[in-house]
């Protein structure tokens, strides 16, 4: 099933989105509440849903949004949330503004947890009716016109990436490394001309000089002396299979990126909601700028006749 | 095995061990195969040590070298 992105779109976004699509399944009548202290509220709807099993009522939206990646609706602090909201909706209810509460989250949601959640709701509450919509209901109401208005549709195709080996990798040079920075290698990027390849791949200036040349050449050394070494040969047919295949999604699943930089964030998230045990998470952005330094992914600049 | 890559070290290839093996046979027809592997390290340190039998293998198959093993020794074949 495709997963979009939603980690991706700020709070604000995430909000009118869910309004957006309470516009399509409860009726255009959605007034949306803008931010602020909003009582437990992001959108509310009076009347009859037309797409909504027909409820005639009070519809009370409400929108909350994680940054975390693989989060679940039966994680401890979304319970916490929703305990929160608690006093909100039974204000709500004793008021007769609320019938029907629909919560809205990017949060997996499994099915046991999701009803003990709706009857606690309910049975601390006296609400008529709740919904709780996961990461699995938010994708199956996205339409082209909503993809297309959140640029959600760079992250429609998912990537099906095996990070496997980079696991393998990462453990095993984190294991070896002496962390021992030899001098003859650190001005290795200046061995071609990696302003081209900048420019090519549209790079940014700022992330290259801040991050890639501040922070991660520092390790490239370490890097080149771990796969060089004979007795990580295996490892080093893992790193050509690994950057062989981000290679290729690169070019076929993330062409739409608008800086290079934000391949390694999806390639980043993908390897981690894939791999969340990964402690050293420093390592995989580390071999992603490693990859790229030395070609092994985005364009390179041998095609304009340099050599990389 | 013999296939240059990307990110090795030429230097611990298995055509620059075995290279530095052939050195060695020629001026000794017979070397222990202890003294080899050392004379090998002392030459391009203890990593070499992991392209060793690949190189002594390659050796063999090219019909260079063979293996006495009461004496633990590789022999040379000048042809």
């Amino acid at each position: 099933m495709n997963t979009f992105h939603f980690i991706d779109l700020s709070r604000e976004e995430f909000e009118s989105m869910v309004n957006d699509i309470c516009r399509s399944i409860l009726g255009m009548a959605t007034i949306s509440f803008s931010e602020g202290k909003d009582g437990g509220r992001d959108g509310i709807f009076h009347g009859i849903a037309k797409n909504f099993n027909g409820y005639e009522g009070k519809f009370v939206i409400q929108a909350k949004k994680t940054g975390k990646l693989n989060a679940s609706c039966s994680d401890s602090n979304f319970i916490k949330i929703i305990d929160e909201e608690i006093p909100k909706i039974k204000s709500l209810v004793q008021e007769g503004n609320l019938d029907y509460y629909l919560m809205f989250t990017n949060r997996k949601l499994p099915g046991i947890g999701n009803q003990k959640l709706i009857d606690n709701i309910k049975e601390k509450t006296g609400v008529k009716e709740v919904y709780i919509m996961g990461l699995e209901n938010l994708n199956s109401y996205m339409d082209d016109s909503l993809i297309s208005r959140y640029n959600l549709n760079k992250y429609r195709e998912p990537l099906r990436i095996n990070p496997e080996d980079l696991k393998s990798l990462i453990y095993e040079f984190e294991k070896n490394t002496n962390h021992i920075v030899n001098p003859e290698f650190v001005n290795r990027i200046k061995a071609f001309d990696i302003e081209k390849k900048n420019e090519i791949n549209n790079m940014s200036n700022d992330f290259y000089k801040e991050v890639i040349l501040k922070s991660s050449n520092l390790r490239f050394d370490e890097i080149d002396l771990f796969l060089q070494d004979p007795i990580n040969e295996e490892y080093n047919e893992m790193y050509k299979e690994v950057s062989s295949e981000f290679q290729e999604k690169i070019f076929t699943k993330l062409k739409n990126v608008k800086f290079f930089e934000e391949n390694f964030d999806v390639l980043y998230d993908e390897i981690l909601s894939k791999m969340p045990e990964i402690k050293k998470r420093s390592l995989i952005r580390l071999f992603l700028h490693y990859m790229y330094i030395n070609c092994d992914i985005g364009k390179s600049p041998v095609m304009e006749e340099e050599k990389c | 095995m013999l296939i240059p890559q990307k990110h090795m070290n030429l230097e611990l290839s298995t055509i620059r061990v075995t290279s530095v093996l052939i050195e060695l046979f020629k001026k000794n027809k017979i070397v222990s195969y202890d003294f080899t592997l050392k004379y090998l390290e002392s030459i391009l340190g203890r990593k070499a040590r992991y392209v060793f039998i690949d190189s002594l293998n390659i050796l063999f198959l090219m019909g260079k070298v063979e293996y006495d093993i009461k004496k633990d020794s590789i022999i040379y074949i000048e042809k």
